[in-house]
């Protein structure tokens, strides 16, 4: 699957194939009456819209007293997607991951994970990892048998908790804390931990809150790969601050802003990168950049529908229809053009940074509340 | 997956906890230590005073004292029971809801207050969680008091003259006896504990509540017309338990173990329904 395939569609355009579930917020762990259901008679039939939408949140409102923390957000996750929550502190990020993992129950709405209520604990025990944001390994735990405790919760025979434990320890690289105790790992090994319970006997959907935050680069890169690794064999919803690195390992997101859905897409949408070049120029000898670009030759250019100029970047912007024509062949069109004229060009990217999308879509004065939000 | 199971594993867990931690070794440490320290004293007055008065004189002395505390027949029945393992006995009861306490009050809170109990809230039924946490607890507070008792019982019988069928069998009656007492405090206060994020909260509301239950079982003892009222405070059973009819044996042990499942059935519907 392609990232364009991995796409996220905002409930105002949901028509998926699987029926729409009238469901209402769940208050305990059984099953509800209505769907999404636990019976097992409707495994098959579950399998199956799972197999399309990972994660389906309709219409979720989440209130803390008088403050709103999450804002009638609805979303869809497709199956096998790597899927990026974004946006500033006490944008709502971890109330909805929270919301998602069960962890906090919506004030509004609902949400269904693999067709179930995140509450269903007993339907989704095995099959959702979660890395919770701050949650403290128990300290006095050895790192082992924590991760042995889990599985067996997780339904692994006691004869095979033991080594599945060791298989994901092993995967994160910490396969010699096996013995030490939680409460003595440094952060990085920590997170680590807390990663390897999340993948602890490869879940169909893993949630990850943060997973490389305050890591050390090169921790925070061997983190990164573990995530792309696990890319295609499961649902990943991680949330995170770091846009480039959503930028690198999503296929498609979601930018939140005061508890609201700003908007959602693939990672090719979001940064469109299918509708603009971006030409950064160089000053040439006794021109300025901007003096040395041909804008009106540039706008003649077949497929290109607009072209502007941003003083502040030295940058040109090429917009074109991608209906027409692909950013590849737009780039050649415009470097050819600005190379006979003897423009000297510094870079050439597709469409805009994620960072710089999130700018501009975020309302700068957010930021002074944690986004640890959801207590 | 079966909740019988999924408690087992949450109640093994709750069980390594405890004794892995300081507060788990140091709360054991001094209970066994008090409750020998108490023990050993109470030899020494005996060896001390021993020719002094005759046996006869002081099982009567015994059954007096018992009399009055339980009534006629009871003090009759119990002056068989040698003092030592009937003051340990008193001794345990009257410290289990604190011990219980202090070992129980960030069982859940603590896990709350650090988010714990999220690695665990999605592999288990809350209910199981929270069950597990309390049988948990229940298992510690019961393996203290059986090494505590089982402590005085060998003192009794090495160097207190106490036969062994005597000394053990009396003793692991009365031991079984501080089971379900123990089971009503351990729901108490999971209940009272699990309302609480901060653990230092949830301590001092605990305490604060197990000195209001004291304050009312000791209203019920001494105002007949309000005894009812005593009935919250699980230590009241203690002589329901004690005595020589087994029907009232187990109305106080079924009392017991009903306020345990009542206050952590209750406890485990209001955590399911908590943001955790």
């Amino acid at each position: 699957m392609s990232p364009e395939e991995a796409a996220v569609k905002s409930e105002n355009t949901e028509k998926e194939s699987s029926e729409p579930i009238e469901a209402k917020t769940a208050t305990t762990d059984e099953a509800p009456s209505s769907s999404p259901k636990s019976d097992s008679a409707d495994k098959p039939k579950k399998k199956k819209k799972a197999a399309e939408i990972a994660v389906r949140l309709k219409k979720i409102t989440k209130l803390f007293g008088a403050k709103r923390a999450v804002d009638d957000i609805s979303l869809q996750i497709k199956a096998g997607s790597v899927y990026g929550l974004i946006g500033p502190n006490g944008a709502g990020k971890t109330t909805t991951f929270s919301m998602m993992a069960g962890f906090l129950r919506p004030t509004s709405g609902s949400i269904e994970v693999l067709g179930f209520y995140p509450q269903q604990t007993d339907m989704l025990r095995s099959r959702v990892g979660v890395l919770p944001q701050d949650a403290i390994l128990p300290p006095i735990e050895q790192v082992g048998e924590f991760l042995t405790t889990l599985a067996r919760l997780q339904m692994v025979p006691a004869r095979e908790a033991q080594s599945v434990a060791r298989a994901v320890l092993e995967e994160v690289g910490g396969i010699e804390w096996w013995k030490v105790k939680c409460g003595a790992l440094s952060h990085g090994m920590a997170k680590r931990v807390q990663l390897a319970q999340a993948l602890l006997g490869s879940p169909d959907v893993v949630l990850l809150d943060e997973p490389t935050a305050g890591l050390d680069p090169r921790s925070a890169y061997e983190v990164r790969q573990l995530i792309k690794n696990r890319r295609r064999r499961c649902t990943l919803i991680v949330s995170s601050h770091n846009l480039q690195e959503l930028e690198e390992i999503c296929d498609a997101a979601a930018i939140l802003d005061h508890g609201k859905l700003v908007t959602s897409g693939t990672m090719n949408e979001l940064t469109a990168s299918t509708q603009e070049v971006h030409v950064k120029i160089a000053s040439s000898a006794g021109k300025s950049p901007e003096q040395s670009v041909p804008m009106g030759k540039v706008r003649e250019l077949p497929s290109v529908s607009r072209a502007d100029w941003d003083d502040d970047k030295n940058e040109l912007i090429v917009h074109f229809d991608r209906k027409n024509a692909d950013a590849e062949a737009v780039i050649a069109h415009v470097l050819w053009l600005l190379l006979n004229e003897k423009v000297r060009i510094s870079g050439v990217t597709k469409g805009r940074s994620l960072e710089a999308r999130v700018m501009d879509l975020t309302d700068d004065t957010t930021g002074e509340d944690d986004d640890d939000d959801d207590e | 997956m079966n909740p019988v199971v999924e408690v087992g594993l949450i109640a093994q867990r709750e069980l390594r906890r405890n004794f892995r931690s300081a507060k788990g070794v140091v709360m054991a440490v001094l209970t066994l230590l008090g409750g020998l320290g108490i023990t050993l004293i109470r030899l020494k007055a005996e060896q001390m005073n021993a020719g002094k008065f005759s046996t006869e004189d002081v099982q009567q002395l015994q059954e007096a004292l018992l009399a009055r505390q339980y009534g006629d027949e009871m003090g009759h029945y119990l002056a068989a029971v040698p003092p030592m393992l009937l003051g340990m006995l008193v001794i345990t009861v009257w410290l289990a809801p604190f011990l219980i306490a202090v070992l129980g009050f960030d069982a859940i809170a603590g896990e709350m207050q650090h988010r714990t109990v999220r690695y665990f809230t999605m592999r288990s039924r809350r209910a199981s969680y929270f069950i597990g946490k309390t049988i948990g607890l229940w298992m510690v507070v019961s393996i203290i008091t059986f090494c505590l008792h089982a402590l005085v019982w060998i003192l009794a019988v090495t160097r207190g003259g106490v036969s062994a069928s005597v000394g053990f069998g009396w003793g692991i009656h009365l031991w079984l006896l501080t089971l379900p007492i123990n089971a009503a405090w351990c729901g108490y206060a999971m209940f009272i504990g699990s309302q609480f994020r901060s653990p230092i909260l949830s301590l001092l509301v605990t305490f604060a509540s197990f000195f209001v239950m004291w304050v009312l079982g000791l209203v019920g003892m001494v105002a007949e017309s309000v005894k009812w009222i005593g009935y919250v405070y699980p230590n009241t059973f203690e002589d329901w338990m004690l005595s020589p009819h087994a029907d009232r044996v187990s109305e106080g042990a079924a009392i017991c173990v009903g306020m345990s499942i009542l206050m952590a059935s209750i406890g485990a519907v209001l955590f399911t329904r908590k943001d955790v």
